[in-house]
């Protein structure tokens, strides 16, 4: 079983596009080189914790690979303007919701519950920088339809045994 | 079309418009209707004391006064013959655990596909073979 969170979320992100034959080729790597997230055109911030810790996740997108994955999730349903804009933010919210649903079952197996806020919605292609306390690790997926970055924010000094253990 | 040919009136409570069309569009493909959408508990009781559905598809987690099992509590308090099945994601176990102790019939993990859903309104609402 995976011990890291970073990998425990790309595996269930893996997963949950390639549900979708269009999406199958899709490649994805981690890093933790950078102190900045770069947000892309649509983002989706929740926090995850327990009583002791928060962490933050960051999903954000490319809004031509939201545009996709929202037609491959409605299955073609026709859709007016408004609602169409509506369903953009609807697919990115509960992706993050559902990835993030799994992750939360494997970190807090056996364990304490771990909880999910509900997804804050950003819409603008701006940057985030990490502070000083807190270290970032950011997994990328790469489509032929626009990429998806998932950004997980720690702070550095709290010791939460259940996500401590998870966060490397 | 489905296989147990009943046509069920179902109403959908789900604060996401995604699940909601993902859902009336797999129901409306299996032939049956959905005869009312609420985006949270508080609509959802008000909907479902007009509609009286003979199935009700309710998500766990929503804003607002009324979680998905606090609906579900009040709906079978005064309908306990009230089919209800809830929809969760995945590290909710705890809640759904409530939900079945409120009186829920069965859970579908989200996300939701249309094999999952006709499962099980086969299993609650096909009759017994002779």
């Amino acid at each position: 079983m995976k011990e890291d969170i970073a990998e425990i979320i790309q595996e269930y992100a893996l997963s949950h596009f390639k549900r979708f034959s269009e999406l199958s080729t899709m490649q994805t790597t981690i890093s933790a080189k950078e102190k900045k997230i770069k947000l892309h055109d649509l983002s989706a911030v929740i926090s995850m914790g327990s009583s002791k810790i928060n962490i933050i996740i960051v999903f954000s997108a490319d809004k031509t690979f939201v545009d996709k994955l929202t037609q491959l999730e409605t299955n073609g349903i026709e859709l007016d303007k408004d609602e169409y804009y509506e369903m953009l933010h609807a697919t990115l919210a509960e992706t993050a919701n559902i990835i993030l649903g799994h992750t939360t079952r494997d970190v807090g197996l056996n364990k304490s519950p771990i909880s999910l806020s509900p997804p804050m919605l950003i819409e603008s292609s701006n940057s985030m920088t990490c502070a000083k306390k807190a270290s970032l690790k950011s997994i990328i997926f790469i489509s032929q339809y626009g990429n998806i970055e998932i950004h997980i924010v720690k702070p550095t000094g709290n010791h939460n045994p259940i996500l401590e253990e998870c966060i490397s | 079309m489905n296989d147990t040919n009943i046509k069920l009136n179902v109403m959908l409570v789900d604060d996401s418009i995604l699940i909601l069309r993902i859902l009336e569009d797999i129901l409306k493909e299996l032939g049956h209707s959905v005869v009312a959408k609420a985006k949270n508990g508080k609509e959802a009781i008000e909907l479902y004391k007009q509609h009286n559905p003979d199935m009700l598809l309710l998500d766990i987690t929503m804003p607002g006064e009324f979680n998905g099992i606090e609906v579900c509590r009040q709906i079978k308090s005064n309908y306990p013959d009230g089919v209800i099945i809830m929809c969760t994601s995945h590290g909710q176990e705890s809640m759904v655990r409530d939900a079945i102790k409120a009186g829920a019939k069965s859970y579908i993990l989200k996300p939701v596909n249309k094999l999952t859903v006709t499962k099980h309104i086969e299993q609650i609402f096909s009759k017994p073979k002779a």
